[in-house]
Formats: structure tokens, sequence, C-alpha cells
């Protein structure tokens, strides 16, 4: 699916933390994540509804929502400078440019009073400043590029006129306009319909065969990753539970919740019979265990996994998975 | 599409203590939260004019209606030419204001209750069927309500006044006209967003009948609406009898109103200020408590209600 | 397999008219969500309703719980026609027809204790029959729909922001489970759910199905869940039925363009592709401009000139499954 690329590091997260400083107590959102992302790679996080992945998006872009959310530790190194100690002056111009990032909703994405030209001009004009005729020469040259077909009339109209895979398209044109080396994906497809989410995908990873960007894809669904990924990364509570390729992900994964989470998405083809269920709950994120956050749903608990958290084990080329029971490579 | 569960909410970090974060709770920037503190002093304040309106009886030194001519005029205690008789002063017939203060507070309060009971009740209702029922049924009562808001009211209520003679029926029944439109429009807001809920449709498919639905479904679910509506309207409410008075058309004197007894004191200012500052001084801290406390029950009932 | 199906649906048709104006509406046009739709629900059995936004199967699953009326056609329970019915015929209509809905946050009343809304259908019957419910009977009945869908009975005190995403779904349940219902249109059950409490729901309802002998009309978007649930499918695009037929006859043999685009955008969790994509040009058309001949021949990858010309009617291709595409005309 993918050559076999080896790009330079554009994207390094080491140890973030960030927590939610409530009055009850502190919600440990993100909760030591690690990862890096390189050139012309795609890197999935794959979790359930409050695992911290959109979360930690958020973090690198640097967008927390106000009030109680604060990054206190950790690293983002964007190449090489930790954009974490940046000013807001200095963020703004990373942002979009360097660093980009679509979001899962696309009738919320776009401002609906303004005309897609309106708002793709304002993009093009934060890099550089042009006369309007080359302005809306490049709007058009993006609409284009994201296939969305004839371009002079679609710049335009408003974004009610557009079906959501048209907007999400838009969206995208906007998100590379700067031509940034990242672009985070926020479940981008999770409100399209599966023949819109395909075309929109292959042309996501078409744009990224042209541009070498690196892109951190974050969804839910272990399809999407299986088609647009090359290493993905499973979150859980706060925590990457396991990280490597996606071949090997799917092939043999190593950590219990990765493989019954990847056990009860019913198949296409194959045996019918009960679904694969996790029992439980995640813990609360305000009140996380000491040992394995997994252990209270696991088949596989153990003593060593309620005492303590079991570090990063190295299960493979480039995969790793935190649980005690692995075999180390 | 997985939902995400709702994130924790995210009340703001304690804040520092100050007083005048005590009246004025702070507003914390950013997405839908509680408030930060309970507004003790407008909530001290309106305690203090309600155990006022119950009590009068035994909490006023005098009677408010009698005269002591040779007293008249007198100004509050703590300056010059007072006395420690009339704590507050007296007005020109020489009627202790603090007493009229205190019973005037009863019947302002009436005013209020009896108002928004009416009015709020009424609007409420016509929100809900016509916002529920949509269609022709709807047409009609918002023409209903787009007239009694051309209405001039406060001339509506002098004709009322003059017709129907003035007293507290009266008071109540144009306060009450005043108000049930404004209750109508926003509650029909409020039930047209409610109406595409799927618990209304799955109401539907088990059976219930459209006016079960509004009385079980729809009612509650506009009820914090309604209550933070009737807290803002209260200093409404407060400052139309207030008006009416004044202009002689609310209750008639001797009965002390705050209105009145502005009204009373106008024409002298200049030399006995307090006949008509005190009250208005009186009016003005109701209604900024109510308000306050308004604006606080508002945010921690449904922070989305914060365009009311 | 006897005799007469649970539910039928014959020549269905939803037409929407967009007016302008107020006083003197003139009609724009029509919005034609669903086209001459018929399909088949037998007892205890599932059919499964697959296609994209704007295809009709909300619409159509709407008419059958009685929340629209059809311009044409019928649908007929238990042999009954149920359009024009009211009064006690409608109540007893609705107290065996019985739904459950996407959102799992906007099906419950917030205001409203969980127990009180799983009894809803039980107190509107028995007001219907003049307070013959007691509240020991209805209270004795919440707490047994309770355990059968896996909650505990002492939750019913319990308001519905107490409650997770998959547990108000099972609340949704059990409310729909009140009346003893013969079909229960499940729209959308799980896709709001996260990944491993969708395989729970899943596990639950086929439970449910078995015990209860209840019937499921299951409208859905994601083929993999259709195919885990459904006896039957029928997948339907811009208004109308283009194939149907049993499920794993469905998915053996594939036959429809839209239906084989349709199996080949389900990214399947495991890496590599099998079969070649194929992906659609374009968007869905408006439903007020549909193409003409076969709505889908736009976007078809094998198109011939007959399909914007003729619209294909359904034809049996092997035993119960029908297609309605011209690629099949003489099969």
């Amino acid at each position: 699916m993918t050559p076999d690329k080896r790009g330079e590091t554009v994207l390094e997260v080491r140890d973030l933390h960030t927590h939610f400083f409530l009055r009850r107590g502190v919600v440990k959102a993100v909760d030591g994540v690690s990862f890096s992302l390189r050139r012309g790679e795609v890197l999935g996080l794959v979790g359930e509804s409050g695992c911290g992945k959109s979360l930690t998006a958020l973090s690198l872009m640097r967008l927390l929502p106000k009030g109680g959310a604060r990054t206190i530790k950790g690293e983002v190194l964007l190449d090489g400078e930790n954009i974490l100690e940046c000013t807001p002056a200095e963020m703004r111009e990373i942002r979009g440019r360097r660093i980009s990032m679509v979001l899962q909703d696309p009738q919320t994405s776009l401002n609906p009073v303004f005309t897609i030209g309106d708002q793709l001009r304002e993009a093009i004009l934060r890099r550089k400043r042009s006369t309007r005729a080359e302005v809306m020469k490049e709007a058009v040259a993006a609409l284009r590029r994201v296939e969305i077909s004839a371009p002079e009339q679609r710049i335009g109209q408003y974004p009610h006129q557009m079906s959501g895979g048209m907007k999400q398209r838009v969206v995208g044109a906007i998100a590379i306009s700067g031509e940034p080396g990242v672009l985070i994906a926020d479940e981008p497809t999770t409100a399209l319909d599966v023949t819109i989410q395909l075309q929109y995908l292959k042309l996501l990873k078409r744009l990224q065969a042209e541009t070498g960007m690196a892109i951190l894809f974050i969804t839910h669904d272990f399809g999407v990753v299986g088609r647009m990924c090359d290493r993905v990364a499973v979150m859980y509570a706060g925590r990457i539970v396991e990280c490597g390729p996606v071949r090997q992900i799917f092939e043999a994964p190593q950590h219990p919740y990765t493989r019954a989470l990847i056990a009860s998405v019913p198949r296409m083809s194959g045996p019918l019979g009960r679904l694969t269920t996790i029992e439980g709950q995640p813990p609360s994120l305000m009140d996380l265990p000491v040992g394995c956050r997994f252990a209270s749903r696991c088949s596989l608990v153990e003593q060593r996994c309620l005492d303590a958290y079991p570090g990063t084990v190295r299960v493979g080329e480039e995969h790793t998975a935190d649980c005690w029971k692995v075999a180390p490579a | 599409m997985a939902l995400a569960d709702r994130p924790p909410s995210t009340d703001e970090v304690a804040p520092r203590l100050s007083l005048w974060r005590l009246v004025w709770p702070a507003r914390v920037p950013g997405a839908a939260r509680r408030t930060a503190r309970v507004p003790w002093i407008p909530i001290a304040i309106i305690s203090i004019i309600v155990v006022m309106a119950i009590f009068a009886p035994w909490l006023a030194p005098y009677s408010p209606i009698d005269q002591t001519l040779r007293d008249k005029l007198l100004p509050p205690a703590w300056l010059a030419g007072g006395s420690d008789k009339y704590f507050l002063g007296t007005d020109a017939f020489g009627r202790d204001i603090l007493s009229r203060l205190i019973y005037g507070a009863r019947v302002s309060l009436m005013v209020a209750v009896l108002a928004l009971t009416a009015g709020g009740g009424v609007g409420l209702a016509i929100g809900i069927v016509a916002g529920y029922l949509g269609g022709a049924v709807d047409g009609v009562l918002m023409r209903l309500v787009d007239a009694a808001f051309t209405f001039p009211a406060i001339l509506f209520a002098l004709l009322l006044a003059v017709t129907m003679g003035q007293g507290l029926g009266t008071l109540v029944i144009a306060i009450t006209l005043l108000l049930w439109a404004s209750f109508a429009r926003v509650i029909r807001g409020e039930v047209l967003s409610l109406r595409q809920r799927d618990f209304v449709a799955l109401a539907r498919v088990r059976g219930c009948s459209a006016p079960r639905i509004m009385l079980t479904h729809i009612l509650p679910n506009v009820l914090n609406t309604f209550m933070v509506l009737v807290t803002l309207n209260i200093g409404v409410v407060i400052i139309a009898e207030a008006t009416l008075s004044f202009l002689g058309a609310g209750i008639p004197p001797p009965t002390p109103t705050w209105g009145l007894m502005i009204s009373e004191g106008r024409g002298r200012i200049a030399d006995a200020w307090w006949v008509a500052l005190i009250p208005g001084i009186a009016i003005t801290l109701m209604v900024l408590s109510v308000n306050l406390f308004g604006d606080w029950l508002r945010d921690r009932l449904d922070p989305r209600l914060r365009q009311l | 397999m006897s005799g007469e199906p649970l539910l039928r649906v014959e020549g269905l048709r939803k037409h929407f008219a967009l007016t302008k104006g107020i006083l003197f509406a003139r009609t724009l046009g029509y919005i034609k969500a669903v086209d001459d739709v018929s399909f088949e629900i037998r007892a205890g059995q599932t059919l499964g309703l697959v296609g994209e936004s704007g295809c009709g199967k909300t619409t159509t699953s709407r008419m059958i719980l009685n929340l629209e009326a059809p311009t044409e056609g019928r649908i007929l329970l238990e042999g009954e026609p149920i359009h024009a019915l009211e009064g006690a015929a409608l109540g007893a209509y609705r107290a065996k027809v019985q739904a459950v809905f996407q959102d799992p946050w906007s099906s419950l009343n917030p205001r409203m204790k969980v127990g009180r809304t799983i009894a809803e259908s039980l107190i509107v019957n028995a007001s219907r029959d003049r307070g013959r419910g007691d509240q020991a009977r209805i209270d004795g009945r919440v707490r047994e729909l309770l355990l059968q869908v896996g909650l505990r009975p002492e939750q019913a005190q319990q308001y519905p922001h107490e409650f997770s995403g998959g547990q108000r779904q099972r609340v949704a349940l059990a409310a729909a489970l009140a009346s003893r219902p013969k079909l229960i249109v499940l729209d959308e059950p799980v896709s709001a759910l996260d990944v491993s409490i969708r395989a729970q729901m899943m596990n639950l309802l086929k439970d449910i199905q078995a015990q209860d002998d209840v019937a499921y009309l299951l409208v859905a978007h994601d083929l993999a869940t259709v195919r885990h649930m459904a006896d039957h499918t029928v997948v339907m695009y811009l208004g109308k039925i283009v194939e149907q037929a049993p499920t794993a006859s469905l998915f053996e043999d594939v036959r429809h363009p839209y239906t084989r685009a349709l199996f080949s955008a389900v990214l399947v969790a495991g890496p590599g592709r099998q079969e070649e994509e194929i992906v659609l040009k374009g968007e869905v058309p408006s439903p007020l401009n549909p193409p003409s001949g076969c709505h889908f021949h736009p976007r078809c990858p094998w198109v011939m000139p007959r399909c914007s010309q003729q619209e294909p009617a359904l034809r049996e291709v092997s035993p119960g499954h029908s297609v309605a595409c011209h690629l099949f005309d003489n099969a």
C-alpha cells in the first residue's frame, strides 16, 4: 500500500501530559503519550471515546479548550524545535503553515456566512500578499486539487449549498493551502457515507503522495486504519498501549486491549456467532489505578498487573506494547 | 459514528476570594460551565425584602398611613434636623418613610407574584401549545403575540385604570398583559427545538397523545427556561408597578407602594429628597439583586440560555 | 415459514412537496424520498434496510412507525392496513410496533426517570383501558425489562445523565420491549456507540430476538452489522430498491453495481485490500432532480445507453434475490 519510505522524523512527541484541573479533581486525559511521525507516513491514533486521542491532537496544536486544561509536561518537537515553548504569536505562524488540522464535523468546520472563495482566500492570503485575481486563481486551483468539480462556480457558493463530502474536501483544501509538513486529521470521515469516505481517503492518500506531508490520522475505525495508515498507535485511558506497523498489529496484536478491540468488530466474512465483547468500563480518568489501566477488564490479568504499570516492551521491529505478559523481541 | 461520552465539565480552578466576586459571580470564559460563586449579597438583599414584606405588621414601627402632620418632612435620623423616632424620615403627611417602605415591599411583591403567575402561566401554556402543535394553531397564536407586542402597554394600563378603576386587580391584569407575550415567544422557541428530539418522536411511537406529550415531556424540559424568565422579569414587573403607580394608574393612595412614594416625593426633590430617593434606592437594589440572582440561576440551570 | 408475513409494505411512496410562498403557495417540485418500495418481514426475523444518506430508509421506517403518512402505497401489519387507524386500533398498533433510534443522548427525556420512560407504553395503554394497570404490575414489568437488557432494577430511579451511551441504548431498548411488540424498528441502533459497546448491544439484540420472537427492521449503513443481524437485506438508493435478497445470498453473490460499490467501500479491519476497489464518481444527486432512467446511471462504472432512458425493474436473478439493473435484464 505505501512504499517503504524512511523519511526523517518531522514530529516527535515525548511524554506528553495534558490534564484538566477541576475543582473536584484532576482529569488525566493525556497521561504520558510519546510517538514520532515521519515525513510521508500516516500514523493512526486509534481508541474509543474518552481515551484522549482528540485531546492529544489539540495539545499538539496548542488549541486546548479554555478553562482547566493544561499541558503540564512533555515536549512536542516539530522539525526539532519544541513548540510547547513557543509564544502565542509564534504558534499562530506555525498553525496552518507547518502543522494543520482537519476536524470531524463538516457542518461546523466552515463558516456559514462566508462563501467558499472567501474562506479559501483567507487561508491563501496568510501565506503571501497577492492581487485578488491571483488569489482567486489559486483558490480555484486548490479546489481542483481536491477533486471538486466545476470549481469556478463553487467559489461563489456557500457551505450550505454543498454536501458533507464536498465540505470536507474544502476543509482539506484550506488545511493544505499552507503546505504544512504535518496534517492532523481528527476523525475526518466519521460523519460521511461509506462511499464518500472511500473517495475522501483516496484523495488524502494522493495529496500525501504529492506533498510528502506526514499525517496523524485519528479514528475509532480499524477498517480506516487498515486502508490509510502505515503505523498505528492504540490509546487507552490516556496512554498509548500498543504501537507498530499496521500489518503487524492486525496479524499479531500483542496488547490484550488491542486484541479484544479487533475481535469485537463484526466481520464481512467468516463464521457468524456471538461477537467478542469487553466487559466492564474504562477507569475514571480522575482516579486512575496505579497498575495497568486495562487490568480490571483483562482476561489475562495477574497480580503484577495490578501492582505496577508495565513498561513499554519492544515486541518487534518498531512494534511496542505496554503489557507485562508480552514477550520481548 | 461514535459520539464521545460527554467530556468532564470544566469548572475553573477556585478563584481568589474577593468582595466584588461575591456580588458579581466570576463569569469563566470558554465553553458552557457551572458558575463559580453563589451571589450571596443579592440573595441577602432579596431575603431581607421578602422578610420585610411577609412580616410587615411586626417590623414596621408605625402604621404606614397614620399622618402626624406636625412631624412632616423630617429628614432621616442621621442628618441634621432628623429625629430618632423616624429612622428614615417622614413625608409630606408626616408618615414614617421606613414603615411605608416596609409595607410598600408587601404590595410590590404581591403584585409581582400575581402578575408573574398569571402572565408567566399564560405565556408558558401558549408557548408550549403553539410550539408543539405548529401549523395553523401556531400561526394564530403568534399573530396574537405580535399584536400584544405592538400594544402601547403603559397607555393600555392607564386605559384600564380609567375604565375599571384603580386597584390591585386592574394593576395585575395590566402587567399580565405586558408579560405573557414575551414568555410565549421564548418558550415557543425552546419547544420548537425540543420537538425535534428523538424522545418526543418515541413518545408518539409509544402511543402518547399530543396533550400527554406536552404535559409530561415538553413542560418539564422548558421549566428551566421558565424559571429563568420569571426571575429575569421580576425586575420588569416591579418597575412596571412603580411606573403605573407613579402615573396614578396603580394602587390608589394611601396604600403605600414604592412607585407611589416616588411620585409623592417628586415635587420635593430639592428640599426633601429622601421622600423620593429612598424608595428609589429600594427599587434599584431589589431589581439589581433579582437580576444578578437570575443570571446566576440561569447559568446554574443551563448555560445554553445565556442569550436570554 | 407459514402464511402471512408480519409486516408487508406494498408500493410505498412518499413525496414531499417543495412550496414557495405563504398564502398562495406554489409547488416548486417534489422530493421523492421513497419511490415505490415493497418488502415483507416475517415474524421473528430481521430485515436489514441498507443505504447511504438520502436513500429513503429513514423515511420508510417512519412511515412504518406511523409517524408519517405515505403518499401512496400500503403498509399491512398482520394483514391489516395501518393507514387511517385511530383510537383503540391505533393504540393496539402502537403496542405492536416500537422503535429504537440512533442517538442515545436524544432518545431519553432528560427530566424523566429511566423507569418512568420504560413504563411509558404500559402507562399509556393502561389509561386507555380505563386504569386497569396498577402501579405494582407496572413496576414489576419495569424491573423485569431492566434485567432483560442487562441493567440493575434499582437503576429505574436514576436519570439518563447518570448512564453511559451504551447503557442509554439499553434503556431505550427496554422501553421498546415494554408493550411486548411484534416488530421493533431499529434505526442505526449501534452507530453512535463505541466499538466495544456495539458488540455488546448486537449480542443483546440477538438474544432478545431469540427470547421474545420479535422481528426487527434494522436500518443501517454498515454492511458488517447487517450481515451479523439480518436474515434478509434490502439495498436502497435515492428512494428506490436496487437489490434485495436473503443476506447470505447477497453477500455471496452481489449483483447491483451500487451494492458492489457499497461492499467495496466497507473497509475491513485488516491490512491490505482483497478485491479491486470501486470508487464512485461524484456525489449522490439531489432527490429533487433525480437522473432519468436508472437513478444510479451517472455514477455507475458499467453504465450502458439504455440506463439513462429506461428505469430498470426489480427482477429475480436467483431464489429470493432480486436486482433492478439492466445488466441483468436477461438473467
